[in-house]
C-alpha cells in the first residue's frame, strides 16, 4: 500500500520529465519517417507533411500518452493541482527574490510572531501537556490533601505519619494501588570518609507502579520490600553521571549507607527524580519500626477505573474524620480531606500564568499577521496590472487566489524556519528563568516533534489569516481598469483604504494591551523589590542541621547548638550567628495562645519560632522595647517570650506589654503538654514572616531550648563577605563540635528569597516585556510604513492638491492626520481592551490594580509618542512632493 | 475484439488489447524503436493492419508502465538518438499468456462461426 503511494508521488513529480521525453520521441519519429520518405524520392517539404499526417495529431498523442499514466479523474485533478502549485511556487520564489527587502521584512515579522508562539507552546507542551512521558498512566495519579478550613490558603497537608498512612491505605476502597515515600539523609561511609546523599525511602512498589524500569540493572520491585529481603537501592542518573562517571560496573557493589551494607541493583533513567533523591531504597511500612516514627510520608495512589476525583475525595474525607477522632492533635478543628490530581497540584498555580502568556503571545502573533497582511495589501495594489494580464490570459479567480496564497504560505514557512531559531533562544532564556518548584522537575521544555508540528500548524493558520484577505481583495478588483490606467489608478483617495487602516488600528490596540500588561507586571516587580522586609537578608548564610541520629534529646541538641554557635562566632569573617526553627522571612508554626488578664474566648493565633540569643542582631531586626534573649534565657530554658508589634497591636492594646503573660501550649515529645505562661520581655518591630506578599502575622519568639527535639534547627551566620564562601569553615566548625552531624541545605538567605519570591514575577515580566517590546516595534513600523505607502500611492493626488493651491502645511496635516486618527482610535480601543484583558493578570499582580491609572497613562504616553514620531517622518516627506514632477510623469 | 473494416481503406484497425499483443510479439527478436515497431507490424501483416502511430505511443507507454517493456534512449548509426523498447522477463511471460489466450479465443470464435455457418446453411 505504501509502495503504491510512493510510486504515485514519484510519478507525479516526474510528469514533466516524461512529457518532454514523449515530445522528443515524437520528434525523432517524425524525423525518421521524413528521412525514409525522402530516401524514397519524395521532395523534403512533402515528405515532412506526409510524415506528420501519418503520425496523426501530436497533441492528441501526447494527451493519450499522458492518460496512460493516470489513475482516473481524481488523480487527474490532483496531478493538475500539483503541477499548478509547483508553478506557483516557482513564480513566488522568483517574485520574492526581486523584492528582497519586502520579503525580508515580512519574513522577519512572521518569524518574531511564530517564534514567540512556538516558545510558549513548547512550555505548554513540556509542562502542562506531557510532563511525565516516562511514567505510566499519570493522569489517574492522585495525592491526598488535608485542608484546614480555618486557613485561607488552598491546599493542605499531603504528608502522613506512618500509622496514619497505613490506616488510609487499609480503609480506602476506591484506590487501586498506593505508594508512599519520604526523604532521608543517607550517609555513605567509606575508608576515605563520609559523603552525604539525599535518600528517597519509597514503598517497594513505587517504580513498578510508575511503570518505569532501570536503564542499567533492575529497578526496585515489591519483593525488595518483603521482611528479610536484603537491603538494596537504585541510583539516580544524575548521581551516577556526576559522582560515578556513568560506569555500569558499580551495579552489584555494596555501599555502606547509614551503617547498613546496601547493594546497588540498578540505575534509573535520567528524567526520574522522585522526591528529588539521589538514591532510592525500599521501605517497609512497619508500625513497629522506630526509625520511621518521625518521618512523614507522601501518600499517592491511583484511582480505580471509573472512579472520579469527587468519589475518592468523599471516601478519603470520611476516613480522615474517623482517624481524627482517635488522634485529634494531628488534625485541625475543622478540616476536609480531598484527593487532588497529582499533575494539578504541581502545575496548577503555574497553569494560570501560562494561559496568560499564551493569550499574550496570541496577541503578538495577531499583530505580526496584521502587519504582514498590510504589507501584502500595499504590495497587491501595485500588482493590479499583473493580475489583470493573467486574468486576460485565462487564469480563473481561483487560480489567482491560489497563487497569492502560495506566496503567503512560502512567507509563512520561511518565517517558521527562522522563528524556530528564535524560539530556541527563547526556550533557553525561559528555562533559565523558571524557578525551581514552579514546574515539575522532570519536565523538559524543548523543541521536540509535537512542538515543531504545532509551529507548522501555526504557519498554515497564519497564512490564512494574513494571506486570504489580501488574496481575495486582489482578485476582486475590477480587472479592466487596472489594465487601462497603467496600473496606478486613482486609488480611491486617502480615506478609501479602510481595510488597511482597520488593520493598523487593530495593531495599535493590541500593542497597547501588551504594553499595559507588561507595565503592570513591572510595577508589581518594582513594588516587591522595594518593599521593606524589616530585616536585612544580605550576607546571611543559612545552614540546616537536621536532627540526626546523634542529637536525639533536647539537651543534646541544645548543647550542640551552644557550642557550635560559640565556635562559629569566633571565626574570622563572621559578624554574628544564631539559630532558628524557621527560615527567614518565612517560618514558624501556627499556635493558639491567650493573653493573661485579657478577655478570654477570643481566638488568638500567632506564629511561633524558637530562636537563640543574637537572632535579631544577625538579621538586623529592630528591638522596640525591652530586651533580647540572653544566653541564660536559652540555657536555662526560661519561660520568656519576645513578640512583634503586630501581636501587641492586635492582642495587647493599652499599657506596657513588657511583663505581661502569654499562655501557650508547646508540643512535647509525645504530644502537647500543659499550657504554660511565658513572660513578655521584648517587642520587636514588624518583620515579614510569611513572605513578602502576605501580610505580617503576629509572632511569638521563644528561646531555642524550648523547641522539641524533632524540629530541625537552622543556623544563621552573618558574614562580612559573600555568605557561600564561608560554608566550608562553618561546616568544619560544626564538625569539630560533633563529627556525626550531617549538614544538608546551605543557602544564602538573600538568594533564596530572590528565588522563591522574585523569580516567578521576573519570569512573567521577561515574557510580557519581550512580547510588548516586539509588538510595539512591529506596530510602529506598521504605522510608519502604511503612511509612507499611502503617500507613495497618493503622490499624484498630492501633486494635484499642491498644484491647485493647497499649502504644504495642508498636505502635512492630511498625512499626519492619518496617523493621528489611527492612534486615537487604536488607543481608545486598546484601553477598553486592557481593562478587560488585564483582569486575567490579577493573580500575578501584587498591590497593583489591573486598571492602575498611572501605568495606563504611562503606557499610552509611550505609544502615543512613538506613534506620532512614526507618523511624522513620512508625513514630512509628503510635503516635499514636487507637483510639477508628479504631473509631468503621467 | 472483432476487427473492423475501415471504409476508407482495406486496412483493418485494431483495438487496444490486440495492439499490446502485437507489440510484445514484435519485440521478441530484439529491441526496437517506436517507428521501427510501427513499420514492422505493418510489413509483417502484409500491410493489412493499420497501426495508427497515434495509438502506438500510448500503448508503448502503457506497456512500460506495466513493466512489460523497458525503454531507453540510444544512439543510432544514423546519428539521431532514438528511444528503444525491449521486452522484460515479465513481458515475455505476459506474451506467452496472451498468445495462448488469443489462440484459444480464435479457436472458440472459429468453432462458433463454423457451427452457425452450418446452422445457417442447413
Amino acid at each position: 500500500m505504501a509502495r503504491r503511494w510512493l510510486a504515485i508521488l514519484r510519478e507525479l513529480f516526474t510528469q514533466e520529465q516524461r512529457e518532454a521525453d514523449v515530445a522528443r520521441e515524437l520528434r525523432s519519429h517524425l524525423d525518421e519517417e521524413t528521412a525514409e520518405r525522402i530516401a524514397d524520392g519524395t521532395p523534403p517539404e512533402e515528405a515532412r507533411f506526409a510524415a506528420r499526417r501519418a503520425l496523426g495529431n501530436p497533441t492528441a498523442i501526447r494527451e493519450r500518452t499522458r492518460d496512460a499514466w493516470t489513475w482516473g479523474r481524481a488523480a487527474l485533478g490532483l496531478r493538475d493541482l500539483v503541477a499548478g502549485v509547483r508553478q506557483d511556487v516557482r513564480y513566488a520564489l522568483r517574485a520574492s527574490r526581486k523584492q528582497p527587502s519586502f520579503t525580508a521584512a515580512a519574513v522577519l515579522a512572521l518569524a518574531l510572531g511564530i517564534g514567540a508562539t512556538t516558545t510558549i507552546y513548547s512550555v505548554i507542551q513540556g509542562v502542562l501537556l506531557d510532563p511525565y512521558p516516562m511514567y505510566r498512566d499519570i493522569g489517574r495519579l492522585i495525592q491526598i490533601a488535608i485542608h484546614d478550613q480555618a486557613s485561607a490558603r488552598p491546599g493542605g497537608r499531603g504528608y502522613l505519619q506512618l500509622d496514619e498512612f497505613l490506616e488510609y491505605q487499609r480503609q480506602a476502597t476506591l484506590l487501586e494501588e498506593v505508594i508512599g515515600g519520604t526523604s532521608d539523609d543517607v550517609l555513605w561511609t567509606t575508608a576515605q570518609g563520609t559523603e552525604q546523599f539525599v535518600g528517597g525511602l519509597t514503598t517497594a512498589n513505587t517504580f513498578t507502579f510508575l511503570g518505569v524500569g532501570a536503564i542499567v540493572g533492575r529497578t526496585l520491585t515489591p519483593a525488595d520490600g518483603q521482611p528479610g529481603a536484603p537491603p538494596v537501592f537504585v541510583m539516580s542518573y544524575k548521581l551516577w553521571a556526576s559522582r560515578f562517571g556513568l560506569d555500569p560496573s558499580f551495579v552489584g557493589r555494596t555501599f555502606t549507607f547509614n551503617e547498613v551494607p546496601t547493594t546497588l541493583v540498578g540505575v534509573m533513567p535520567e528524567r526520574v527524580s522522585k522526591l528529588a533523591a539521589d538514591v532510592w531504597m525500599p521501605v517497609r511500612l512497619d508500625r513497629a519500626d522506630r526509625r520511621l516514627r518521625d518521618h512523614y510520608f507522601r501518600f499517592q495512589a491511583r484511582l480505580r477505573p471509573a472512579v472520579t476525583l469527587e468519589q475518592a475525595s468523599a471516601e478519603l474525607d470520611a476516613i480522615g474524620h474517623r482517624i481524627a477522632a482517635s488522634r485529634p492533635r494531628d488534625y485541625p478543628e475543622h478540616f476536609v480531606v480531598y484527593a487532588e490530581s497529582f499533575i494539578d497540584s504541581i502545575v496548577g498555580p503555574f497553569r494560570k500564568t501560562l494561559y496568560t502568556m499564551a493569550a499574550a503571545v496570541a496577541m503578538l502573533l495577531l499583530i505580526a499577521c496584521t502587519n504582514v497582511a498590510n504589507m501584502l495589501l500595499s504590495r497587491a495594489a501595485g500588482r493590479e496590472q499583473e493580475m489583470a494580464v493573467r486574468a486576460a490570459l485565462g487564469a480563473s479567480r481561483t487560480r489567482l487566489v491560489r497563487q497569492l496564497l502560495v506566496e503567503s504560505l512560502l512567507l509563512a514557512l520561511a518565517g517558521t524556519a527562522i522563528g524556530c531559531l528564535f524560539s530556541k533562544l527563547g526556550i533557553t532564556a525561559i528555562v533559565a528563568l523558571i524557578p525551581d518548584g514552579l514546574i515539575p522537575r522532570e519536565a523538559r521544555i524543548q523543541l521536540n516533534m509535537p512542538v515543531l508540528l504545532f509551529s507548522l500548524g501555526v504557519a498554515a493558520v497564519t497564512t490564512l489569516i494574513f494571506g486570504l484577505v489580501p488574496a481575495l481583495q486582489t482578485a476582486r478588483r475590477q480587472l479592466t481598469p487596472g489594465l487601462r490606467d497603467g496600473g496606478k489608478g486613482t486609488g480611491g483617495g486617502f480615506r478609501r483604504a479602510r481595510l488597511s487602516s482597520g488593520l493598523v488600528v487593530a495593531q495599535i490596540a493590541l500593542a497597547l494591551v501588551l504594553l499595559s500588561s507588561a507595565g503592570l507586571l513591572m510595577r508589581t516587580f518594582i513594588k516587591m523589590q522595594s518593599t521593606s522586609l524589616g530585616l536585612d537578608p544580605e550576607r546571611v548564610l543559612f545552614v540546616r542541621v537536621p536532627n540526626g541520629t546523634s542529637l536525639e534529646t533536647v539537651d543534646a541538641q541544645q548543647q550542640f547548638l551552644a557550642q557550635a554557635l560559640t565556635r562559629i562566632r569566633a571565626l574570622p569573617g563572621v559578624e554574628a550567628a544564631s539559630s532558628t526553627t524557621g527560615f527567614p522571612p518565612f517560618g514558624g508554626y501556627p499556635a493558639d495562645f491567650d493573653v493573661v488578664g485579657a478577655s478570654q474566648g477570643r481566638q488568638r493565633r500567632a506564629i511561633v519560632e524558637q530562636i537563640s540569643d543574637g537572632y535579631f542582631t544577625t538579621l538586623t531586626m529592630r528591638l522596640r522595647r525591652g530586651r533580647d534573649f540572653t544566653p541564660d534565657d536559652v540555657g536555662g530554658r526560661r519561660r520568656v517570650a519576645i513578640v512583634n508589634e503586630r501581636l501587641v497591636e492586635l492582642h495587647m492594646k493599652g499599657g506596657d506589654p513588657i511583663g505581661r503573660g502569654l499562655s501557650l501550649t508547646l508540643p512535647g515529645p509525645d504530644g502537647p503538654s500543659r499550657p504554660e505562661v511565658f513572660e513578655v520581655v521584648g517587642v520587636i518591630a514588624d518583620v515579614k514572616n510569611q513572605g513578602i506578599t502576605v501580610p505580617i502575622e503576629p509572632e511569638i519568639f521563644l528561646p531555642a531550648s524550648l523547641a522539641p527535639a524533632r524540629y530541625s534547627q537552622g543556623l544563621l551566620v552573618k558574614t562580612a563577605g559573600a555568605p557561600l564562601a564561608m560554608v566550608r569553615s562553618v561546616k568544619n566548625a560544626i564538625w569539630v563540635v560533633n563529627r556525626g552531624v550531617a549538614i544538608s541545605d546551605t543557602a544564602s538567605i538573600a538568594d533564596s528569597l530572590r528565588r522563591i519570591q522574585f523569580a516567578e514575577p521576573q519570569l512573567g515580566l521577561f515574557v510580557f516585556g519581550a512580547f510588548a517590546a516586539i509588538g510595539l516595534l512591529l506596530t510602529i513600523l506598521g504605522v510608519s510604513s502604511l503612511i509612507a505607502y499611502t503617500v507613495a500611492r497618493q503622490t499624484r493626488e498630492i501633486g494635484i492638491r499642491l498644484a491647485i493651491g493647497a499649502s504644504r502645511a495642508d498636505v502635512f496635516r492630511l498625512t499626519f492626520g492619518l496617523g493621528l486618527r489611527w492612534l486615537v482610535l487604536g488607543v481608545a480601543i486598546g484601553l477598553a481592551g486592557s481593562v478587560v484583558a488585564t483582569r486575567m493578570l490579577a493573580q500575578q499582580l501584587w498591590e497593583v490594580s489591573p486598571t492602575d491609572p498611572l501605568t495606563l497613562a504611562l503606557v499610552v504616553t509611550i505609544l502615543a509618542l512613538t506613534g506620532l514620531t512614526a507618523s511624522y517622518v513620512p508625513a514630512r516627506r509628503a510635503t516635499r512632493v514636487d507637483p510639477l514632477v508628479v504631473l509631468r510623469s503621467e | 475484439m472483432s476487427p473492423l473494416r475501415s471504409p476508407a481503406s482495406d486496412r483493418i484497425e485494431l483495438l487496444k488489447g490486440t495492439l499490446d499483443l502485437l507489440v510484445l510479439r514484435t519485440l521478441v527478436f530484439g529491441p526496437m524503436h517506436g517507428h521501427g515497431i510501427a513499420k514492422a507490424i505493418q510489413s509483417q501483416s502484409d500491410d493489412l493492419l493499420l497501426v495508427e502511430h497515434g495509438s502506438l505511443y500510448p500503448a508503448l507507454h502503457r506497456l512500460v508502465r506495466q513493466k512489460w517493456l523497458a525503454a531507453e534512449w540510444q544512439d543510432t548509426p544514423k546519428g539521431r538518438p532514438m528511444k528503444f523498447y525491449r521486452l522484460t522477463p515479465a513481458g515475455r511471460r505476459q506474451l506467452a499468456a496472451e498468445e495462448s489466450n488469443w489462440q484459444q479465443l480464435t479457436r472458440a470464435i472459429g468453432l462458433v462461426l463454423k457451427r452457425s455457418e452450418l446452422k445457417s446453411r442447413s
